[in-house]
């Protein structure tokens, strides 16, 4: 017994030695001190532990047994850092008036394919144009960004238009990057009706920062010469009843196979969108995105206001997941 | 209610609608400690700076003051009672401490009065039915609440004669896709107001570590009114529908938060999200009846007293409608119709009127159960019939199957026993909702066309319309509830029109128009006997209108006509001065009168 008193007497002196002092970077810091956002989500995270979910923002509630259509709803918002999150721009779509007389040349695009039907010749047929990859979305011609569009678009071309005037382009596509970030990948072109090709303007490239374990992603857009200075961009699931309310008339909602809305953060502004999220629709979002959050039927929203009263807008985003 | 520390005990002062009493109830102990008989019913209750007690009297038109005696046992002393416009409900002091609001729900009134003397200091015209009232941290405005119209009044007094404004609450109609939102939803049950407290240094509740208090400063969100209300979509009138409501895109009826930037005076919630559960349907225990709201900077919650559920839920106050975030909710008595918080004790107060109970929720708990604290003491017998009691509870009780399938109660369209102000779709038309307190008795038959003898067959037909299942009429059973629901709807309380103060210039015409009334060349008595009563019989007066398949409508009761704007079956007239001019030679004759008669006519009206 006595030996091992020794041996752990010995072990306890080597462990009582001075640490080497340890590379700054290493070095044991105070505690991070909250900023003043993470301070209010703690102090309004839901004390209800039954109903919240480990990931900020999402609660978890079940369909009634009984009435299996119906829910008891619970939500535990979190407060977004606006000014944590990714800045970037989306610049204004392509307008038809800037259009050129002639194709420019460049490489065609690789993600942008023509389906031409059986038969097709090229005086007369209308093609398929489809972007590649899950969550993308296309729009050619009258390129507003307000309704929405899907991934694929049908046009009539070839040889029987020539003569039409070249028509503005943007197709989108949603995907996580080599480094697990999703990226948004915004293509400008400019279609030709009377060959079928696109010749492409310039390519924005956004990372925007997972909300909600990856249920909706977002990044704050600052621009002088727009007519939003400041706004909170939010790309979502695709809800199958959307309610949005704007006050200040700032806002933009487009949707396809992913929404993609566009909020004021200026003073007096308020604006809220959301809906519901089929079941089968988030597992899609979280299979091509490679996140992995809780699944079900899902309600997201978010919420953006700015009193006259207050110093900073306040944003809040919020998805109830509802399991069967 | 409202809570005062007395040492170390803290003291609820409740108005005990039933009792017509103020009860001071100890929190911490659990007791009545006194009863002050008050002599008429309390609707609210504030405490003034010199520790005075201020009460609404309800039924008596009057706004009584108290003075605590000096041992918390003894019953306070009336200090005098003074007469208000009528109806009074909400109170409210000035952060100066020099000014009492008091709202009048009939009259449609808020009147200031000077607190150190009561004298009345200035009155304004509201919209109908009035009813919370906070004042904004500077003491400039006041917001006032109403119960129908989907509007929250500001009375500046800041500007030349206290200008009034209003704030229209109401959503748009559709906001899908593409939706446009040329048309407004309706609303109901705005009765209860709160705002945004900016805390200072408080020891803040921290759900990871409950014993724990954090030093923080939530100094958002800053600046903002609250008011829980439902947000109603008829659907349109002229087309028929199976029951009442034909609304094809959204909730017929939902509840919602409006949020107000109390600065620019703008409502900030303008969408309705979730409109639905996603399978398709109504989410559960919604709060279809919100009857009070305070927020607590201790908990950070907006607490809503939810009359339907008998739930007080607690919102998150940092969304655009709060109603959509609801962070807990605790079951309390019947009937909640006050919530006060006890910052410093980290606790809300609940009173449940239906149950007369007080309950106390710990806010810095994870407990989702509430503490009933003291049941009043029993009423003296005969003053609430037990029947009429549970009647009241099934005519407020929501989510109940065998009253409707979408939630609704009874309260939901006849929110303390009156109307919406809405017109619905019928199977037989546009119908608009009828005030039912004090107008059920001795004014068969029921319904706009008389085609009901009793109020039972009128009740089950209405559930029917509703989608539910109905009630069991078993008249031989004590505890039949068809029977209770028609006690209750006879002997609801109704407006106290008598002993109110009038402004001058209608008392004056209060003569004038009675003449008129009863004088055979208008003719309005031939038909509305007496001018409370009616003649019971069907008229085909030419108002049939789009969408109606009859022609011949059952002369209506005139009792408190002046405060169901708007009127006719499809509510076609928006004031009674509309009525009165536009009528003519359909329904007695007007044409001749002048605008000062006329306007007679109209003040005696409001009176009947």
């Amino acid at each position: 017994m006595r030996w091992l008193h020794l041996a752990l007497a010995a072990f306890a002196l080597t462990g009582c030695a001075a640490s080497p002092a340890k590379p700054a970077h290493q070095a044991e810091s105070a505690p991070q001190k909250e900023t003043p956002t993470e301070a209010r989500n703690r102090f309004y995270a839901n004390p209800a532990k039954n109903w919240s979910s480990a990931t900020p923002g999402v609660a978890v509630t079940f369909f009634d047994q009984n009435d299996p259509d119906r829910a008891q709803l619970m939500a535990r918002p979190t407060e977004l850092e606006l000014d944590k999150l990714p800045r970037s721009n989306i610049p204004e779509p392509l307008d038809a008036k800037d259009a050129p007389a002639h194709l420019p040349a460049s490489v065609a695009p690789s993600d942008l394919k023509i389906e031409r039907p059986y038969g097709w010749s090229s005086d007369y047929s209308s093609a398929t144009l489809v972007v590649e990859g899950k969550l993308v979305r296309l729009q050619i011609g009258n390129v507003g960004d307000e309704f929405a569009a899907g991934e694929r678009a049908y046009r009539t071309c070839g040889t029987q238009m020539q003569g039409s005037a070249l028509l503005p382009a943007r197709w989108m596509s949603l995907a996580p990057n080599a480094v697990g970030k999703v990226r948004l990948r915004v293509v400008d072109a400019w279609f030709d009706p009377s060959s079928c090709q696109a010749s492409v303007v310039r390519t924005t490239v956004v990372e925007p920062a997972p909300l909600l374990n990856g249920l909706i992603y977002a990044f704050r857009s600052r621009c002088k010469d727009c007519k939003e200075r400041d706004s909170l961009v939010l790309i979502t699931p695709p809800v199958s009843t959307l309610a949005h309310g704007i006050v200040g008339k700032s806002a933009h909602v487009s949707a396809g196979s992913f929404m993609l809305a566009r909020v004021s953060l200026r003073r007096g502004a308020a604006a809220s969108l959301g809906g519901p999220v089929v079941a089968h629709m988030v597992d899609q979002w979280y299979d091509a995105l490679g996140s992995y959050g809780v699944r079900g039927e899902a309600l997201i929203g978010v919420d953006v206001s700015h009193t006259v009263a207050e110093d900073k807008p306040l944003a809040i985003a919020y998805a109830t997941i509802i399991r069967r | 209610m409202a809570l005062v520390r007395d040492g170390y005990t803290t003291l609820a002062y409740v108005a005990d609608a039933d009792g017509d009493q103020l009860l001071t109830i100890d929190v911490d102990g659990g007791r009545t400690r006194a009863i002050t008989p008050l002599g008429g019913s309390p609707a609210q209750v504030l405490v003034l700076a010199d520790g005075r007690v201020a009460v609404t009297l309800r039924d008596k038109n009057r706004v009584a003051i108290l003075e605590p005696a000096s041992i918390a046992d003894d019953s306070l002393t009336t200090l005098c009672s003074v007469k208000t416009y009528a109806e009074p409900y909400g109170l409210a002091l000035t952060p100066d401490d020099k000014r009492v609001l008091v709202t009048s729900a009939w009259a449609k009134k808020l009147a200031v009065y000077q607190a150190a003397d009561m004298q009345l200091a200035s009155h304004h015209d509201l919209g109908r039915e009035p009813r919370d009232v906070l004042v904004d941290d500077a003491g400039k405005r006041a917001f006032v609440a109403h119960v129908v119209g989907g509007k929250l009044s500001v009375v500046d007094f800041d500007k030349k004669d206290d200008e009034v404004r209003t704030i229209d609450l109401r959503e748009p109609k559709m906001m899908n896709f593409g939706g446009s939102a040329d048309a407004l939803r309706g609303s109901c049950q705005g009765f209860a107001l709160a705002k945004s407290i900016e805390v200072q240094d408080a020891p803040m509740f921290d759900p990871e570590q409950p014993a724990r208090e954090l030093k923080i400063t939530p100094k958002a969100p800053k600046g903002r009114v609250f008011a829980p209300r439902v947000t109603v979509e008829p659907g349109e009138p002229t087309q028929r529908s199976t029951g009442y409501g034909n609304a094809r895109f959204a909730r017929i009826e939902a509840p919602i938060a409006s949020v107000i930037d109390s600065a620019a005076e703008r409502n900030l919630t303008t969408a309705l999200m979730p409109i639905t559960s996603p399978g398709g349907k109504a989410p559960k225990g919604e709060c279809l009846l919100p009857r009070a709201a305070r927020v607590s900077s201790r908990s950070g919650g907006l607490l809503v007293a939810c009359a339907g559920t008998d739930a007080v839920v607690e919102w998150d106050p940092r969304g655009t409608d709060p109603s959509r975030l609801e962070r807990r909710r605790w079951q309390v008595p019947a009937g909640p119709t006050g919530v006060a918080v006890d910052e410093a004790g980290g606790r809300a107060v609940v009173w449940s009127q239906f149950d007369r109970q007080l309950a106390v929720i710990d806010l810095m708990g994870v407990s989702q159960s509430t503490v009933p604290v003291s049941a009043a003491p029993p009423l003296p017998k005969g003053k609430l019939d037990p029947k009429v009691a549970k009647g009241r509870k099934l005519f407020h009780k929501t989510d109940d199957p065998r009253i409707s399938n979408d939630g609704r109660a009874c309260a939901s369209c006849h929110p303390d026993g009156r109307e919406d102000a809405l017109t619905w779709p019928t199977p037989v038309g546009p119908r608009q909702t009828i005030m039912l307190s004090g107008r059920v008795s001795g004014s068969a038959p029921f319904s706009w066309l008389g085609a009901h003898e009793t109020i039972k067959v009128h009740l089950q037909t209405t559930f029917e319309r509703l989608g539910g299942t109905g009630l069991a009429d078993q008249p031989k059973r004590n505890d039949d509830e068809l029977d209770a629901l028609v006690a209750f709807v006879q002997k609801m309380p109704s407006p106290n029109l008598r002993d109110a103060l009038v402004d001058e210039d209608k008392a004056a015409a209060l003569d004038r128009g009675r003449a008129l009334f009863h004088d055979g060349e208008q003719g309005c008595a031939t038909c509305h006997v007496g001018g409370r009563g009616t003649d019971s019989n069907q008229h085909d007066l030419g108002t049939r209108g789009a969408g109606d398949n009859d022609a011949k409508f059952d002369t209506p009761s005139l009792r408190f006509v002046g405060g169901t704007a708007p009127y006719f079956h499809d509510g076609r007239f928006a004031t009674l001065m509309d009525v009165l001019l536009a009528s003519d030679s359909q329904m007695g004759h007007t044409l001749h009168l002048s605008r000062a008669d006329a306007e007679a006519l109209a003040a005696y009206m409001e009176m009947l």
